[in-house]
C-alpha cells in the first residue's frame, strides 16, 4: 500500500515517513502542492496525507484539484489539521476523507494516530 | 572467612585495668582492637572512615558516658553502616538497663563478667553485622541491576529517560539548553548474521565503552534499545552537540572493533535535538525529534549526524 505525504515541513515529512515505513507502508513525499499534485497523478498512491498550510498552492486548492482530476478523484485524502470543526465541515464538502489532529510539533503519538486513521479509510481507486 | 572489617572492635573504657584485661581477651579471640579512654574519644574514633562497627563500651565514664555514646550513634541515622554496641555495666537495676537499651545499645554485659560470656556476645554482634552487610550488598546489587544495562553497563532505557526528564526540568528552571544524541549502530543485524551474536555483544560493549569515554563526566549515556544509544548532554547548544556527536561518530568508526570473531568496522548514524527551554520541553518530543534526525541520517547514507528542525 502506497501513501503520498504532501507537507512542506521536512520534520513532519520525515516523522510521518519513518512511522509509516515502520508500519509496512510504501511512502512517497512531496514538499509543496505542485510537487504533490504531480506525484499524485504519476505514482498512483492508495492514500494521500495532505497538510493544509502549504506555500504557493494551498492545501485546499490541492484538495480541489485532486478531486477534479480523473486519476485522483477517488483516492482517500487525510488532512493534517489543527482546524476548527466548522472548517472541517467545509473540507468534507470539498472532498476530504478524514482528519488527523496534530500537535504543534508532530509527536510520535500523532504518527501512531495517523497510522490508525490510514488503516480505517475506505480503499480508493488510485 | 572473617573479613578484616569484621575483626575490628572499638573498646571504650576509662579504666586502664579493664582496657588491658578485655583487650587481651579480644586479641586472643582474633579481634583487631582500637582503644578509647572515654565516650568522646570513642565517638571521635567512630567518625573515621573504615572505623570499627562493633563497639564494646563501659557505661560510667568521664566526658561522655556509654549510654550517651549509644544515643549519638543511633541519632546519626541509617545512612552510615550499622554499629553494634555492647554496653558493659556494673549497674544491674532493670530500669537503668531499659534506659540503655532505649538509648540504642544492642546488648549488655554486667561486670564482673565471665570471659566466655563476653566471647559469646561478641560472636552474636559479628553475626548481626555480617547479616546487615549481606543485606546491604544484596540491596546494592538489586539497585545496580535495576539501573544499569547488564551487557553494556550503561544506564538502562528507563533510567536514561528518567535522567533526561530530570535534566529537562532543570534546564527549564535555569533557562539553559539540554540536548540529546540518538545513535544507532549501522547494519547491526548483518554484524550478528556475519559474525554471530557473541561478536554482536562484543560490538555493543565496545561501542558503549567508546561512547562513555568520549563524553564529559556529567553527560549521561544509556542503552535505549537493542543497538540504540541515547546520550544526554546538559547545557549544550546545537553546534556543541553536533560537534560532540561527530566526535562520538568518528571515535567509533575510525578504529575497527575487535570481537571474538575478529575485527569489524562499525559505524553509527545519529540524530541530535536540542531543548532550549522553550521548544521540545518534554522527553518524548525531544527524543522523537532526535529519532527523526536519526532516520534522516540513515536515509542519507549512514555513518553521519543529522538534525531536523521541528517546524
Amino acid at each position: 500500500m502506497k501513501v503520498l505525504v504532501i507537507d512542506d515541513s521536512k520534520f513532519q515529512r520525515l516523522a510521518i515517513q519513518r512511522a509509516l515505513v515502520r508500519a509496512g507502508y510504501d511512502v512517497a513525499t512531496a514538499g509543496d502542492g505542485e510537487e504533490g499534485l504531480h506525484a499524485a497523478s504519476a505514482s498512483h498512491p492508495d492514500v494521500i496525507v495532505l497538510d493544509m498550510l502549504l506555500p504557493r498552492i494551498s492545501g485546499i486548492d490541492v484538495l480541489r484539484t485532486l478531486r477534479r482530476e480523473a486519476k485522483t478523484r477517488t483516492v482517500p485524502v487525510i488532512v493534517l489539521t489543527g482546524l476548527s470543526e466548522k472548517n472541517k465541515e467545509k473540507l468534507m464538502t470539498e472532498g476530504a476523507t478524514a482528519f488527523m489532529e496534530k500537535s504543534l510539533a508532530l509527536s510520535n503519538g500523532d504518527c501512531e494516530a495517523l497510522i490508525n486513521v490510514i488503516g480505517r479509510v475506505p480503499a480508493g481507486g488510485g | 572467612m572473617l573479613q578484616s572489617a569484621d575483626k575490628r572492635v572499638l573498646l571504650v573504657d576509662d579504666s586502664p585495668i579493664y582496657r588491658r584485661l578485655i583487650s587481651a581477651h579480644l586479641r586472643e579471640w582474633g579481634f583487631d582492637v582500637t582503644l578509647a579512654n572515654n565516650g568522646a574519644e570513642g565517638w571521635n574514633a567512630l567518625q573515621r572512615p573504615g572505623s570499627p562497627r562493633l563497639v564494646l563500651t563501659d557505661w560510667v565514664m568521664p566526658h561522655m558516658d556509654g549510654v550517651e555514646l549509644c544515643r549519638k550513634l543511633r541519632d546519626r541515622g541509617t545512612t552510615d553502616a550499622y554499629v553494634y554496641t555492647i554496653l558493659l555495666t556494673s549497674k544491674d537495676e532493670k530500669s537503668d538497663l531499659l534506659k540503655a537499651m532505649e538509648a540504642g545499645a544492642d546488648d549488655y554485659l554486667v561486670k564482673p563478667f565471665d570471659e566466655q560470656e563476653l566471647h559469646a556476645r561478641m560472636l552474636v554482634g559479628k553475626r548481626i553485622l555480617a547479616l546487615q552487610r549481606d543485606l546491604i550488598s544484596a540491596r546494592e546489587e538489586m539497585r545496580r541491576a535495576a539501573t544499569y544495562d547488564g551487557l553494556t553497563e550503561l544506564l538502562n532505557r528507563r533510567e536514561i529517560i528518567e535522567a533526561l526528564r530530570r535534566e529537562l526540568s532543570r534546564s527549564c528552571r535555569d533557562k539553559k539548553c539540554v540536548s540529546v544524541i540518538m545513535a544507532d549502530i549501522d547494519h547491526f543485524k548483518s554484524i550478528n548474521d556475519d559474525l554471530g551474536h557473541l561478536a554482536g555483544d562484543d560490538v555493543l560493549k565496545e561501542v558503549a565503552r567508546r561512547l562513555r569515554a568520549s563524553v564529559r563526566p556529567y553527560d549521561l549515556v544509556g542503552r535505549y534499545g537493542g543497538e540504540e544509544f541515547l546520550v544526554v548532554l546538559p547545557n549544550c547548544d546545537l553546534i556543541a552537540t553536533f560537534n560532540r556527536a561527530d566526535q562520538l561518530r568518528s571515535n567509533v568508526s575510525t578504529k575497527p572493533v575487535s570481537t571474538n570473531a575478529g575485527p569489524r568496522k562499525v559505524t553509527l548514524s545519529m540524530g541530535v535535538a536540542v531543548a532550549n527551554g522553550e521548544s521540545l520541553t518534554d522527553t518524548q518530543a525531544l527524543i522523537h525529534c532526535a529519532d527523526v534526525g536519526l532516520y534522516e541520517a540513515k536515509r542519507n547514507g549512514r555513518d553521519r549526524v543529522e538534525q531536523v528542525d521541528v517546524s
